[in-house]
Protein backbone atom coordinates (compact mmCIF):
# COMPACT_ATOMS: atom_id res chain seq x y z
CA UNK A 1 0.00 0.00 0.00
CA UNK A 2 1.18 3.65 -0.54
CA UNK A 3 2.02 5.63 2.76
CA UNK A 4 2.45 9.09 1.58
CA UNK A 5 4.54 11.16 3.64
CA UNK A 6 4.03 14.53 3.69
CA UNK A 7 5.18 15.31 -0.29
CA UNK A 8 4.66 18.49 -2.09
CA UNK A 9 1.45 16.99 -4.00
CA UNK A 10 -0.53 16.13 -0.36
CA UNK A 11 0.15 19.49 0.30
CA UNK A 12 -1.24 21.33 -2.54
CA UNK A 13 -4.38 18.56 -2.29
CA UNK A 14 -4.84 19.98 1.63
CA UNK A 15 -4.51 23.45 0.22
CA UNK A 16 -7.38 22.83 -2.92
CA UNK A 17 -9.47 21.06 -0.11
CA UNK A 18 -9.06 23.64 3.01
CA UNK A 19 -9.79 26.82 0.57
CA UNK A 20 -12.48 25.54 -1.92
CA UNK A 21 -14.52 24.14 1.33
CA UNK A 22 -14.28 27.54 3.36
CA UNK A 23 -15.14 29.25 -0.20
CA UNK A 24 -18.22 26.93 -0.63
CA UNK A 25 -19.17 26.90 2.68
CA UNK A 26 -18.45 30.42 3.40
CA UNK A 27 -22.21 31.86 2.08
CA UNK A 28 -23.59 29.22 4.35
CA UNK A 29 -22.16 30.51 7.14
CA UNK A 30 -22.84 34.19 6.10
CA UNK A 31 -26.78 33.73 5.45
CA UNK A 32 -26.86 32.12 9.01
CA UNK A 33 -24.93 35.28 10.38
CA UNK A 34 -27.06 37.47 8.69
CA UNK A 35 -30.21 36.45 9.59
CA UNK A 36 -29.32 37.40 13.61
CA UNK A 37 -28.48 40.36 13.01
CA UNK A 38 -30.46 43.62 13.79
CA UNK A 39 -31.26 45.88 10.64
CA UNK A 40 -29.44 48.66 12.51
CA UNK A 41 -26.49 46.05 12.99
CA UNK A 42 -26.54 45.01 9.57
CA UNK A 43 -25.45 48.61 8.44
CA UNK A 44 -23.29 49.52 11.48
CA UNK A 45 -20.84 46.63 11.04
CA UNK A 46 -22.33 44.65 7.99
CA UNK A 47 -18.69 42.73 7.67
CA UNK A 48 -18.40 40.81 10.99
CA UNK A 49 -19.10 37.56 10.67
CA UNK A 50 -20.39 37.11 14.81
CA UNK A 51 -23.63 38.69 15.30
CA UNK A 52 -23.40 40.99 18.40
CA UNK A 53 -26.41 38.45 19.86
CA UNK A 54 -28.23 35.72 19.25
CA UNK A 55 -31.59 36.35 18.74
CA UNK A 56 -34.76 34.59 16.83
CA UNK A 57 -36.49 37.88 16.11
CA UNK A 58 -35.84 38.06 12.42
CA UNK A 59 -37.27 34.50 12.13
CA UNK A 60 -40.39 35.14 13.81
CA UNK A 61 -40.89 38.39 11.97
CA UNK A 62 -40.64 36.44 8.78
CA UNK A 63 -42.89 34.22 10.13
CA UNK A 64 -45.71 36.61 10.56
CA UNK A 65 -44.40 38.74 7.35
CA UNK A 66 -45.78 36.13 5.03
CA UNK A 67 -47.81 32.76 5.37
CA UNK A 68 -44.71 30.62 5.75
CA UNK A 69 -47.07 27.64 7.55
CA UNK A 70 -49.06 27.34 4.93
CA UNK A 71 -46.16 26.92 2.36
CA UNK A 72 -44.67 24.46 4.78
CA UNK A 73 -47.63 22.31 4.92
CA UNK A 74 -47.83 22.82 0.51
CA UNK A 75 -44.07 21.44 0.37
CA UNK A 76 -44.53 19.40 2.52
CA UNK A 77 -48.25 17.52 1.36
CA UNK A 78 -46.46 17.88 -2.35
CA UNK A 79 -43.16 16.32 -1.68
CA UNK A 80 -44.09 13.65 0.24
CA UNK A 81 -47.51 13.14 -1.70
CA UNK A 82 -45.81 12.54 -4.91
CA UNK A 83 -43.01 10.46 -2.98
CA UNK A 84 -45.72 8.25 -1.75
CA UNK A 85 -47.90 8.24 -5.65
CA UNK A 86 -44.16 7.44 -6.84
CA UNK A 87 -43.52 5.01 -5.29
CA UNK A 88 -46.61 2.82 -5.86
CA UNK A 89 -46.36 3.45 -9.87
CA UNK A 90 -42.91 3.20 -10.34
CA UNK A 91 -42.58 -0.09 -8.39
CA UNK A 92 -45.62 -1.02 -10.68
CA UNK A 93 -43.86 -0.33 -13.79
CA UNK A 94 -40.48 -1.27 -12.80
CA UNK A 95 -41.95 -4.86 -12.27
CA UNK A 96 -43.40 -4.98 -15.22
CA UNK A 97 -40.74 -4.38 -17.32
CA UNK A 98 -38.17 -6.25 -15.19
CA UNK A 99 -40.02 -9.59 -14.63
CA UNK A 100 -43.34 -9.76 -16.86
CA UNK A 101 -43.32 -10.74 -20.67
CA UNK A 102 -46.04 -8.82 -22.60
CA UNK A 103 -46.51 -7.69 -25.87
CA UNK A 104 -45.05 -4.25 -26.74
CA UNK A 105 -42.70 -4.41 -24.12
CA UNK A 106 -39.61 -3.35 -25.72
CA UNK A 107 -41.75 -0.76 -27.47
CA UNK A 108 -43.23 0.55 -24.47
CA UNK A 109 -39.66 0.60 -22.20
CA UNK A 110 -38.39 2.42 -24.99
CA UNK A 111 -40.66 4.89 -24.39
CA UNK A 112 -40.72 5.36 -20.87
CA UNK A 113 -36.72 5.92 -21.90
CA UNK A 114 -37.62 8.84 -24.04
CA UNK A 115 -39.31 10.88 -21.00
CA UNK A 116 -35.94 10.15 -19.25
CA UNK A 117 -34.90 12.90 -22.16
CA UNK A 118 -37.52 14.97 -22.23
CA UNK A 119 -37.29 16.80 -19.34
CA UNK A 120 -40.29 18.73 -17.65
CA UNK A 121 -38.80 21.79 -18.40
CA UNK A 122 -39.63 21.94 -22.38
CA UNK A 123 -42.95 20.27 -21.75
CA UNK A 124 -44.40 23.46 -19.24
CA UNK A 125 -46.26 25.18 -21.94
CA UNK A 126 -48.29 22.18 -22.88
CA UNK A 127 -48.43 20.91 -19.44
CA UNK A 128 -49.61 24.13 -17.90
CA UNK A 129 -52.33 24.30 -20.66
CA UNK A 130 -53.50 20.59 -19.73
CA UNK A 131 -54.04 21.06 -15.97
CA UNK A 132 -55.75 24.46 -16.93
CA UNK A 133 -58.25 22.57 -19.24
CA UNK A 134 -59.13 19.80 -15.80
CA UNK A 135 -59.62 22.93 -13.87
CA UNK A 136 -56.71 21.88 -11.37
CA UNK A 137 -54.55 25.67 -11.66
CA UNK A 138 -53.96 27.13 -8.35
CA UNK A 139 -54.15 23.22 -6.13
CA UNK A 140 -51.66 20.96 -4.43
CA UNK A 141 -52.68 18.45 -6.92
CA UNK A 142 -52.15 20.44 -10.33
CA UNK A 143 -49.18 21.24 -8.90
CA UNK A 144 -48.12 17.24 -8.48
CA UNK A 145 -50.19 15.76 -11.30
CA UNK A 146 -47.27 16.20 -13.97
CA UNK A 147 -44.59 14.15 -11.76
CA UNK A 148 -47.23 11.16 -10.48
CA UNK A 149 -45.47 8.68 -12.51
CA UNK A 150 -41.06 8.51 -12.61
CA UNK A 151 -39.09 7.86 -15.66
CA UNK A 152 -36.23 7.66 -13.40
CA UNK A 153 -37.41 5.72 -10.80
CA UNK A 154 -38.96 3.28 -13.08
CA UNK A 155 -35.67 3.09 -14.24
CA UNK A 156 -33.66 2.84 -11.30
CA UNK A 157 -35.97 0.09 -10.14
CA UNK A 158 -35.91 -2.15 -13.08
CA UNK A 159 -32.38 -2.18 -12.78
CA UNK A 160 -32.43 -3.53 -9.34
CA UNK A 161 -35.46 -5.84 -10.21
CA UNK A 162 -33.42 -7.52 -12.89
CA UNK A 163 -30.51 -8.11 -11.15
CA UNK A 164 -31.98 -9.97 -8.29
CA UNK A 165 -31.87 -14.26 -8.71
CA UNK A 166 -35.08 -16.00 -10.34
CA UNK A 167 -35.33 -18.18 -7.86
CA UNK A 168 -36.49 -15.75 -5.69
CA UNK A 169 -39.60 -15.32 -7.70
CA UNK A 170 -39.80 -19.12 -7.88
CA UNK A 171 -39.85 -19.57 -4.27
CA UNK A 172 -42.35 -17.11 -4.20
CA UNK A 173 -44.73 -18.91 -6.45
CA UNK A 174 -44.33 -22.25 -4.53
CA UNK A 175 -45.44 -20.12 -1.33
CA UNK A 176 -48.61 -19.38 -3.15
CA UNK A 177 -48.23 -15.49 -3.56
CA UNK A 178 -50.07 -13.62 -6.80
CA UNK A 179 -48.56 -11.00 -8.54
CA UNK A 180 -49.32 -8.39 -5.35
CA UNK A 181 -47.81 -10.38 -2.48
CA UNK A 182 -44.87 -11.06 -4.66
CA UNK A 183 -43.58 -7.44 -5.24
CA UNK A 184 -44.47 -6.76 -1.40
CA UNK A 185 -43.57 -9.78 0.28
CA UNK A 186 -40.43 -11.14 -1.86
CA UNK A 187 -39.22 -8.17 -4.68
CA UNK A 188 -39.66 -5.10 -2.61
CA UNK A 189 -37.37 -6.46 0.35
CA UNK A 190 -34.30 -6.77 -1.53
CA UNK A 191 -34.60 -3.27 -3.11
CA UNK A 192 -34.34 -1.02 -0.35
CA UNK A 193 -31.78 0.94 -0.97
CA UNK A 194 -32.56 1.45 -4.79
CA UNK A 195 -35.86 2.47 -3.38
CA UNK A 196 -33.71 4.76 -0.98
CA UNK A 197 -31.82 6.65 -3.63
CA UNK A 198 -34.93 7.28 -5.38
CA UNK A 199 -36.91 8.78 -2.70
CA UNK A 200 -33.92 10.95 -1.62
CA UNK A 201 -34.02 12.38 -5.08
CA UNK A 202 -37.15 12.25 -5.56
CA UNK A 203 -37.63 14.39 -2.10
CA UNK A 204 -34.70 16.62 -2.97
CA UNK A 205 -36.11 17.68 -6.47
CA UNK A 206 -39.54 18.39 -5.22
CA UNK A 207 -38.44 20.14 -2.34
CA UNK A 208 -36.75 22.52 -4.73
CA UNK A 209 -39.23 22.79 -7.80
CA UNK A 210 -39.72 25.88 -8.58
CA UNK A 211 -40.82 27.27 -12.16
CA UNK A 212 -43.96 25.19 -12.39
CA UNK A 213 -45.17 25.53 -8.87
CA UNK A 214 -44.77 29.00 -9.73
CA UNK A 215 -46.95 29.16 -12.86
CA UNK A 216 -49.49 27.20 -11.57
CA UNK A 217 -50.02 28.30 -7.90
CA UNK A 218 -51.72 31.68 -7.14
CA UNK A 219 -51.94 32.29 -3.55
CA UNK A 220 -50.98 30.75 0.09
CA UNK A 221 -53.49 28.07 -0.62
CA UNK A 222 -51.09 25.79 -2.79
CA UNK A 223 -48.29 27.63 -2.78
CA UNK A 224 -44.86 25.78 -1.94
CA UNK A 225 -41.59 27.18 0.49
CA UNK A 226 -39.36 27.87 -2.89
CA UNK A 227 -42.02 30.05 -4.80
CA UNK A 228 -43.28 31.71 -1.72
CA UNK A 229 -39.97 32.56 -0.49
CA UNK A 230 -39.42 34.33 -4.22
CA UNK A 231 -42.32 36.32 -3.69
CA UNK A 232 -41.51 37.47 -0.65
CA UNK A 233 -38.20 38.43 -1.24
CA UNK A 234 -39.66 41.12 -4.13
CA UNK A 235 -41.99 42.27 -1.33
CA UNK A 236 -39.14 43.02 0.78
CA UNK A 237 -36.19 43.70 -1.30
CA UNK A 238 -37.53 46.90 -2.00
CA UNK A 239 -37.10 48.09 2.20
CA UNK A 240 -33.67 46.12 2.07
CA UNK A 241 -34.88 43.61 4.47
CA UNK A 242 -31.77 41.58 4.57
CA UNK A 243 -31.69 39.62 7.72
CA UNK A 244 -35.51 38.74 7.43
CA UNK A 245 -34.49 37.82 3.53
CA UNK A 246 -31.69 35.70 5.41
CA UNK A 247 -34.37 34.34 7.72
CA UNK A 248 -36.58 33.14 5.50
CA UNK A 249 -33.95 31.48 3.02
CA UNK A 250 -32.76 29.69 5.85
CA UNK A 251 -35.92 28.62 6.47
CA UNK A 252 -36.78 26.92 3.22
CA UNK A 253 -33.37 25.34 2.83
CA UNK A 254 -33.12 24.19 6.69
CA UNK A 255 -34.95 20.61 6.72
CA UNK A 256 -32.96 19.15 3.58
CA UNK A 257 -29.50 20.74 5.06
CA UNK A 258 -30.23 18.69 8.08
CA UNK A 259 -31.39 15.65 6.78
CA UNK A 260 -28.34 16.12 4.59
CA UNK A 261 -25.78 16.56 7.24
CA UNK A 262 -27.64 13.57 9.01
CA UNK A 263 -27.62 10.94 6.17
CA UNK A 264 -24.53 12.44 4.49
CA UNK A 265 -23.96 8.89 3.29
CA UNK A 266 -26.88 7.90 1.71
CA UNK A 267 -27.80 11.71 -0.72
CA UNK A 268 -24.61 11.09 -1.64
CA UNK A 269 -25.24 7.54 -2.89
CA UNK A 270 -28.25 8.91 -3.98
CA UNK A 271 -26.82 11.48 -6.29
CA UNK A 272 -24.37 9.25 -7.79
CA UNK A 273 -26.74 6.85 -8.56
CA UNK A 274 -28.71 8.62 -10.36
CA UNK A 275 -26.53 10.90 -12.19
CA UNK A 276 -24.36 7.48 -13.81
CA UNK A 277 -26.60 4.85 -13.92
CA UNK A 278 -29.77 6.46 -14.97
CA UNK B 1 -59.84 23.11 -50.33
CA UNK B 2 -58.88 20.80 -47.25
CA UNK B 3 -55.10 20.32 -48.70
CA UNK B 4 -54.84 23.95 -49.52
CA UNK B 5 -55.67 25.06 -45.88
CA UNK B 6 -53.71 22.39 -44.22
CA UNK B 7 -51.19 23.18 -46.93
CA UNK B 8 -51.28 26.81 -45.64
CA UNK B 9 -51.32 26.03 -41.68
CA UNK B 10 -48.38 24.32 -42.01
CA UNK B 11 -46.43 26.97 -43.69
CA UNK B 12 -47.58 29.36 -40.94
CA UNK B 13 -46.32 26.86 -38.88
CA UNK B 14 -42.63 27.45 -40.42
CA UNK B 15 -43.17 30.85 -40.56
CA UNK B 16 -43.07 31.17 -36.80
CA UNK B 17 -39.86 29.48 -36.15
CA UNK B 18 -38.39 31.58 -39.48
CA UNK B 19 -39.75 34.93 -38.33
CA UNK B 20 -38.35 33.84 -34.15
CA UNK B 21 -34.51 33.48 -35.82
CA UNK B 22 -35.02 36.69 -37.93
CA UNK B 23 -36.06 38.28 -34.42
CA UNK B 24 -32.53 39.68 -32.50
CA UNK B 25 -33.83 39.09 -29.47
CA UNK B 26 -34.50 35.75 -29.89
CA UNK B 27 -30.73 34.97 -31.44
CA UNK B 28 -29.79 37.19 -28.47
CA UNK B 29 -30.86 34.29 -26.00
CA UNK B 30 -29.76 31.75 -27.92
CA UNK B 31 -26.54 33.56 -27.85
CA UNK B 32 -26.83 34.56 -23.95
CA UNK B 33 -27.70 30.47 -22.95
CA UNK B 34 -24.61 29.29 -25.08
CA UNK B 35 -22.45 32.14 -23.35
CA UNK B 36 -23.50 30.50 -20.02
CA UNK B 37 -23.19 27.02 -21.15
CA UNK B 38 -19.38 27.63 -22.20
CA UNK B 39 -18.63 29.86 -19.14
CA UNK B 40 -20.53 27.83 -16.74
CA UNK B 41 -19.86 24.51 -17.81
CA UNK B 42 -16.37 24.47 -18.28
CA UNK B 43 -15.33 26.08 -15.19
CA UNK B 44 -17.72 23.88 -12.62
CA UNK B 45 -16.43 20.54 -14.67
CA UNK B 46 -12.88 21.61 -13.85
CA UNK B 47 -13.37 22.30 -10.58
CA UNK B 48 -15.32 19.19 -10.02
CA UNK B 49 -12.69 17.03 -11.94
CA UNK B 50 -9.77 18.89 -9.70
CA UNK B 51 -11.66 18.83 -5.98
CA UNK B 52 -12.36 14.97 -6.80
CA UNK B 53 -8.91 13.78 -8.03
CA UNK B 54 -7.61 15.79 -4.91
CA UNK B 55 -10.55 14.27 -2.01
CA UNK B 56 -9.39 10.50 -3.73
CA UNK B 57 -6.71 9.95 -1.14
CA UNK B 58 -6.14 9.28 2.11
CA UNK B 59 -6.65 12.55 3.66
CA UNK B 60 -7.79 13.82 6.83
CA UNK B 61 -11.25 14.76 7.23
CA UNK B 62 -12.65 13.73 3.68
CA UNK B 63 -16.27 13.84 4.99
CA UNK B 64 -16.10 17.59 6.40
CA UNK B 65 -14.48 18.50 2.69
CA UNK B 66 -17.47 16.15 1.35
CA UNK B 67 -20.19 17.78 2.85
CA UNK B 68 -18.63 21.63 2.75
CA UNK B 69 -18.41 21.09 -1.33
CA UNK B 70 -21.88 19.37 -1.90
CA UNK B 71 -24.27 21.29 0.12
CA UNK B 72 -25.28 23.71 -2.32
CA UNK B 73 -25.70 20.87 -4.49
CA UNK B 74 -29.42 19.75 -2.32
CA UNK B 75 -30.20 23.92 -1.91
CA UNK B 76 -32.98 25.13 -3.96
CA UNK B 77 -31.54 27.05 -6.41
CA UNK B 78 -34.28 29.46 -5.27
CA UNK B 79 -32.87 30.00 -2.16
CA UNK B 80 -29.32 29.63 -3.18
CA UNK B 81 -29.48 32.93 -6.06
CA UNK B 82 -30.76 34.38 -2.84
CA UNK B 83 -28.07 34.24 -0.45
CA UNK B 84 -25.99 35.18 -3.97
CA UNK B 85 -27.68 38.11 -4.68
CA UNK B 86 -26.79 39.32 -0.73
CA UNK B 87 -23.69 38.94 -0.85
CA UNK B 88 -23.19 40.27 -4.50
CA UNK B 89 -25.41 43.18 -3.29
CA UNK B 90 -23.75 46.51 -4.36
CA UNK B 91 -24.00 48.21 -1.29
CA UNK B 92 -23.11 46.15 1.97
CA UNK B 93 -22.49 42.53 -0.29
CA UNK B 94 -19.54 40.92 0.65
CA UNK B 95 -18.06 39.87 -2.46
CA UNK B 96 -17.55 44.25 -3.44
CA UNK B 97 -16.09 44.38 0.58
CA UNK B 98 -13.54 41.87 -0.41
CA UNK B 99 -12.56 43.16 -3.86
CA UNK B 100 -12.49 46.67 -2.22
CA UNK B 101 -9.95 45.10 0.53
CA UNK B 102 -8.13 43.87 -2.32
CA UNK B 103 -8.10 47.11 -4.15
CA UNK B 104 -9.23 45.68 -7.22
CA UNK B 105 -12.70 47.40 -7.94
CA UNK B 106 -15.26 48.81 -6.14
CA UNK B 107 -18.63 49.58 -6.20
CA UNK B 108 -19.92 46.76 -9.10
CA UNK B 109 -23.73 46.92 -9.19
CA UNK B 110 -23.55 42.89 -9.77
CA UNK B 111 -27.02 41.78 -10.79
CA UNK B 112 -28.37 45.31 -12.70
CA UNK B 113 -25.55 45.98 -15.14
CA UNK B 114 -23.54 44.17 -18.00
CA UNK B 115 -21.63 41.85 -18.00
CA UNK B 116 -21.99 41.49 -14.33
CA UNK B 117 -25.19 40.27 -14.20
CA UNK B 118 -24.16 37.15 -16.51
CA UNK B 119 -20.78 36.98 -14.18
CA UNK B 120 -23.29 36.64 -11.39
CA UNK B 121 -25.42 33.71 -12.53
CA UNK B 122 -22.42 32.01 -13.58
CA UNK B 123 -21.14 32.34 -10.04
CA UNK B 124 -24.40 30.69 -9.31
CA UNK B 125 -24.12 28.05 -11.03
CA UNK B 126 -20.70 26.77 -10.37
CA UNK B 127 -20.70 27.37 -6.84
CA UNK B 128 -24.12 24.84 -6.69
CA UNK B 129 -22.90 22.45 -9.19
CA UNK B 130 -18.74 22.02 -8.92
CA UNK B 131 -19.47 19.76 -5.60
CA UNK B 132 -21.85 17.54 -7.45
CA UNK B 133 -19.52 16.61 -10.40
CA UNK B 134 -16.95 16.17 -7.90
CA UNK B 135 -19.26 13.46 -6.24
CA UNK B 136 -19.57 12.17 -10.00
CA UNK B 137 -15.88 12.12 -10.88
CA UNK B 138 -14.98 10.49 -7.26
CA UNK B 139 -17.35 7.74 -7.98
CA UNK B 140 -15.48 7.17 -11.62
CA UNK B 141 -12.17 7.49 -9.87
CA UNK B 142 -12.60 4.62 -7.14
CA UNK B 143 -13.67 2.48 -10.05
CA UNK B 144 -9.79 2.80 -11.26
CA UNK B 145 -7.20 -0.20 -10.48
CA UNK B 146 -5.25 0.80 -7.53
CA UNK B 147 -2.16 -1.00 -8.69
CA UNK B 148 -2.06 1.22 -11.78
CA UNK B 149 -1.09 4.20 -9.47
CA UNK B 150 1.54 1.68 -7.01
CA UNK B 151 3.43 0.93 -10.15
CA UNK B 152 3.83 4.02 -11.71
CA UNK B 153 4.68 5.38 -7.57
CA UNK B 154 7.46 2.79 -7.93
CA UNK B 155 9.23 3.83 -11.08
CA UNK B 156 8.83 7.16 -9.26
CA UNK B 157 6.38 8.94 -11.28
CA UNK B 158 5.32 12.43 -9.64
CA UNK B 159 1.47 13.26 -8.74
CA UNK B 160 0.80 15.11 -11.72
CA UNK B 161 2.23 12.78 -14.23
CA UNK B 162 0.49 10.00 -12.46
CA UNK B 163 -2.76 12.37 -13.54
CA UNK B 164 -1.87 13.04 -16.59
CA UNK B 165 -1.35 9.44 -17.97
CA UNK B 166 -3.41 7.33 -15.66
CA UNK B 167 -6.26 9.23 -14.00
CA UNK B 168 -7.29 11.04 -16.67
CA UNK B 169 -7.54 8.52 -19.91
CA UNK B 170 -9.38 5.98 -17.63
CA UNK B 171 -11.55 8.77 -16.36
CA UNK B 172 -12.37 9.93 -19.88
CA UNK B 173 -15.80 8.11 -19.75
CA UNK B 174 -17.12 9.54 -16.74
CA UNK B 175 -15.90 13.23 -17.83
CA UNK B 176 -18.19 12.47 -21.01
CA UNK B 177 -21.33 11.65 -18.63
CA UNK B 178 -20.44 14.63 -16.52
CA UNK B 179 -20.21 17.05 -19.13
CA UNK B 180 -23.11 16.53 -21.02
CA UNK B 181 -25.09 16.42 -17.47
CA UNK B 182 -23.51 20.02 -17.08
CA UNK B 183 -24.64 20.91 -20.30
CA UNK B 184 -27.83 19.94 -19.93
CA UNK B 185 -28.38 21.90 -16.32
CA UNK B 186 -26.65 25.29 -17.95
CA UNK B 187 -29.93 24.85 -20.77
CA UNK B 188 -32.02 24.67 -17.94
CA UNK B 189 -31.21 27.41 -15.81
CA UNK B 190 -34.38 29.53 -14.73
CA UNK B 191 -34.32 29.99 -11.59
CA UNK B 192 -31.83 32.19 -10.57
CA UNK B 193 -32.52 34.29 -13.59
CA UNK B 194 -36.14 34.45 -12.18
CA UNK B 195 -34.59 35.58 -8.42
CA UNK B 196 -31.35 37.36 -9.67
CA UNK B 197 -31.62 39.49 -12.83
CA UNK B 198 -35.50 38.56 -14.68
CA UNK B 199 -33.34 38.10 -17.94
CA UNK B 200 -32.16 41.74 -17.60
CA UNK B 201 -30.13 44.25 -17.65
CA UNK B 202 -30.91 45.04 -21.71
CA UNK B 203 -31.66 41.40 -22.12
CA UNK B 204 -28.32 39.97 -21.30
CA UNK B 205 -29.23 37.60 -18.83
CA UNK B 206 -32.19 36.30 -20.75
CA UNK B 207 -31.93 32.49 -21.67
CA UNK B 208 -33.75 30.08 -23.42
CA UNK B 209 -36.04 28.72 -20.45
CA UNK B 210 -36.72 31.71 -19.34
CA UNK B 211 -37.55 33.45 -22.42
CA UNK B 212 -40.12 30.56 -22.89
CA UNK B 213 -41.49 31.23 -19.24
CA UNK B 214 -41.58 35.07 -20.05
CA UNK B 215 -43.20 34.94 -23.82
CA UNK B 216 -45.50 31.99 -22.42
CA UNK B 217 -46.61 33.14 -19.45
CA UNK B 218 -46.18 37.10 -18.50
CA UNK B 219 -47.10 38.32 -22.17
CA UNK B 220 -49.40 34.79 -23.24
CA UNK B 221 -47.68 34.78 -26.30
CA UNK B 222 -48.46 30.96 -27.40
CA UNK B 223 -46.90 30.94 -30.99
CA UNK B 224 -43.20 32.08 -29.29
CA UNK B 225 -43.11 30.23 -26.50
CA UNK B 226 -44.22 27.42 -28.28
CA UNK B 227 -41.69 27.73 -30.67
CA UNK B 228 -39.03 28.37 -28.54
CA UNK B 229 -40.25 25.09 -26.51
CA UNK B 230 -39.19 23.65 -29.62
CA UNK B 231 -35.82 24.61 -29.41
CA UNK B 232 -35.21 23.82 -26.20
CA UNK B 233 -36.67 20.49 -26.64
CA UNK B 234 -34.57 19.45 -29.54
CA UNK B 235 -31.18 20.97 -27.85
CA UNK B 236 -31.74 18.67 -24.72
CA UNK B 237 -33.10 15.75 -26.58
CA UNK B 238 -29.71 15.80 -28.60
CA UNK B 239 -27.46 16.21 -25.50
CA UNK B 240 -29.30 13.77 -23.53
CA UNK B 241 -29.73 11.29 -26.51
CA UNK B 242 -25.46 11.30 -26.43
CA UNK B 243 -25.59 11.09 -22.96
CA UNK B 244 -28.07 7.34 -22.73
CA UNK B 245 -26.52 6.35 -25.98
CA UNK B 246 -22.90 6.71 -24.64
CA UNK B 247 -24.48 4.97 -21.36
CA UNK B 248 -25.73 2.32 -22.84
CA UNK B 249 -22.44 1.43 -24.29
CA UNK B 250 -20.19 2.06 -21.35
CA UNK B 251 -22.73 -0.62 -19.72
CA UNK B 252 -22.12 -2.91 -22.22
CA UNK B 253 -18.10 -2.62 -22.10
CA UNK B 254 -18.23 -3.09 -18.46
CA UNK B 255 -19.71 -6.77 -18.64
Amino acid sequence: MIRQKMTFGLIVKYAILIITSLIVLFPLLWMVSVSFKTKLELFSAPYSLLPSQISLDNYITAWGYAPFGSYYINTIVITFGLLFIQMITVTMAAFAFARMEFPGKNLLFMLFLTQLMITAQSTIYPNYMTISRLGLLNTRIGVMLPYIASAMGTFLLRQAFMALPTALEDAGKIDGCNVAQMIIHVFLPQVQSAMLAFAIMSVTNHWNEFLWPLLVTEDAGSRPLTVGLAIFAQQAEGGAEWSLLMAATLMVSLPLLLAFLIFQKMFVEAFISSGLKG
Amino acid sequence: MFTRISGQSSFAGLENYISMFRSREFIEVLKNNLIYAVFSTIPAVIFGLILAIALNTRIRGRSFYRFAVFYPTILPIATASMIWVFLLSQSIGLVNHILDLLGITSGIDWVNTSPYAMISIIIVYIWKYSGYYMLLFLSGLQSIDKSLYEEAYLEGASTLSRIRRITLPLLSPTTFFVVLLAIVNSFQAVDQIYVMTKGGPHNSTNVLLYYIYEYGFVYWDTGKASSASTILFLILLITTFFYYFGLQKSVNYER
